[in-house]
C-alpha cells in the first residue's frame, strides 16, 4: 500500500470512522437542515432529531446484530460466549 | 458563549487520551527505561504543538460562518464516533477499556522486543512512545482546534488540554502505574455527548439556523442528546445483561 494511500485511509479513520452509513446520514442531514433554512423554515429542531436518530438506529441495529450472534453462538456451543463481541465498527477506541 | 463548556470538553477528552497515552508511556518506561521513552514523548510532543501552533492562527482566519459550518460537521462527525462507541460500551455490547489490562499487554510486548547493544538508541522506546502520544495526541489537538476555533479561544483550550495532560501525569506519578481507576469510559461517553452538541449547535449557526434562547440552547442539545442516548442503550441492552 502507498504512503499516500495509507495518510488518506488514517485520516478518513480519524474523521468519518468506520461507521460510514452514521457519517454519511449526519452529513445528509446537515444538508437537509441547509436546505430547510435556505427555503425560509428556521428548521432548529431537524438537526438534533435527525442526528440523535441516526444515532440510536445505528446503536439499536448493532445490539440486534449481536443477539443474533449470541443466539447463534449458543445454538452451537450449548451456552451463552461469555464475552462480549463485536458490533459493527467497533474497533479501536 | 461561556468558556465553561469550552473547558470542560477540552479538559475531559484530553485527560481521557493522556490516560491512554501515559499507560503505554509507562509499561515501555519501566520495562526498558526512561531515556529513548522519554525523547519520543518529547518529539511527539513537539509535533503536536507545532501543528496547534500552525493551525489554530490558520483556522481562526476562516469567515466565521464558513468556520462553524467545517468545524461542526467535523465534532459531529468526531463525537458521533466517540458517543458510538460509548454507547455500545454502556449496553454491554462492546468491551470496556480496561488500563490494567492495557498495561499488562503492552508491558509483555516490550518485554518481548529485542534490545538495542549498550550505548545504542532504543528505538522500539522511542517509536512506541512517540507513536502512542502522536496518535491519542491528534484526537486532543483536533479537539483543542475545532472549540477554540468555534469561539476564538484556542489559547483557551490549549491551556485547558495542558492542565488536563499535567493533572494526568502527576496523578500517574503518584500512583506509579496506569490509571485504573478513571472512569475512562463514562468521561468518554461525556466527552461524546458534548462533542456532538456542540457540532450541532455551530453547524445549525453556520448555515443560518435561529437557535431559540440563543447559546442557552446548547444546555438544551446537552440535556436531549444525554437523555436520548441513554435511553437508546437502555433498549438495546441484551435481556441477560439487563436482568
Amino acid at each position: 500500500m502507498s504512503y499516500l494511500r495509507r495518510f488518506g485511509l488514517f485520516w478518513w479513520e480519524f474523521i468519518v470512522g468506520d461507521n460510514l452509513p452514521l457519517a454519511l446520514g449526519a452529513g445528509i442531514a446537515i444538508g437537509v437542515t441547509a436546505w430547510l433554512v435556505h427555503v425560509g423554515l428556521n428548521a432548529w429542531w431537524f438537526l438534533p432529531v435527525a442526528i440523535l436518530g441516526l444515532l440510536a438506529a445505528s446503536v439499536l441495529l448493532a445490539a440486534r446484530s449481536g443477539r443474533r450472534r449470541r443466539r447463534k453462538s449458543r445454538n452451537e456451543s450449548g451456552h451463552a460466549p461469555i464475552a462480549q463481541t463485536a458490533a459493527p465498527g467497533d474497533h479501536s477506541s | 458563549m461561556s468558556p465553561t463548556y469550552l473547558i470542560l470538553a477540552t479538559f475531559l477528552a484530553c485527560a481521557v487520551e493522556a490516560v491512554e497515552a501515559l499507560t503505554i508511556v509507562l509499561a515501555v518506561g519501566t520495562t526498558r527505561g526512561w531515556r529513548w521513552t522519554l525523547y519520543g514523548v518529547g518529539a511527539a510532543t513537539a509535533v503536536l504543538a507545532g501543528l496547534t501552533a500552525i493551525l489554530g492562527p490558520a483556522l481562526t482566519s476562516i469567515p466565521i460562518d464558513s468556520l462553524r459550518i467545517v468545524v461542526g460537521t467535523l465534532l459531529i462527525l468526531f463525537g458521533l464516533q466517540w458517543l458510538y462507541k460509548a454507547m455500545l460500551r454502556a449496553a454491554g455490547l462492546k468491551d470496556k477499556r480496561d488500563e490494567g489490562s492495557a498495561y499488562t499487554r503492552e508491558v509483555d510486548e516490550a518485554e518481548r522486543a529485542d534490545r538495542p547493544a549498550a550505548g545504542k538508541p532504543d528505538w522500539y522506546s522511542f517509536t512506541l512512545s512517540f507513536k502512542g502520544v502522536l496518535l491519542e495526541g491528534l484526537e486532543v489537538v483536533f479537539i483543542v482546534l475545532t472549540f477554540g476555533a468555534g469561539t476564538h479561544r484556542v489559547g483557551l483550550a490549549a491551556a485547558a488540554a495542558a492542565a488536563a495532560v499535567v493533572l494526568v501525569v502527576i496523578a500517574g506519578f503518584v500512583v506509579r502505574g496506569p490509571l485504573a481507576r478513571v472512569p475512562e469510559n463514562g468521561l468518554k461517553y461525556a466527552v461524546g455527548v458534548l462533542l456532538t452538541s456542540f457540532g450541532i449547535f455551530w453547524t445549525g449557526e453556520g448555515v443560518g439556523v435561529d437557535w431559540p434562547g440563543d447559546d442557552a440552547a446548547l444546555v438544551a442539545l446537552i440535556a436531549f442528546m444525554l437523555a436520548g442516548s441513554l435511553l437508546t442503550v437502555f433498549a438495546a441492552r441484551p435481556k441477560e445483561a439487563a436482568a
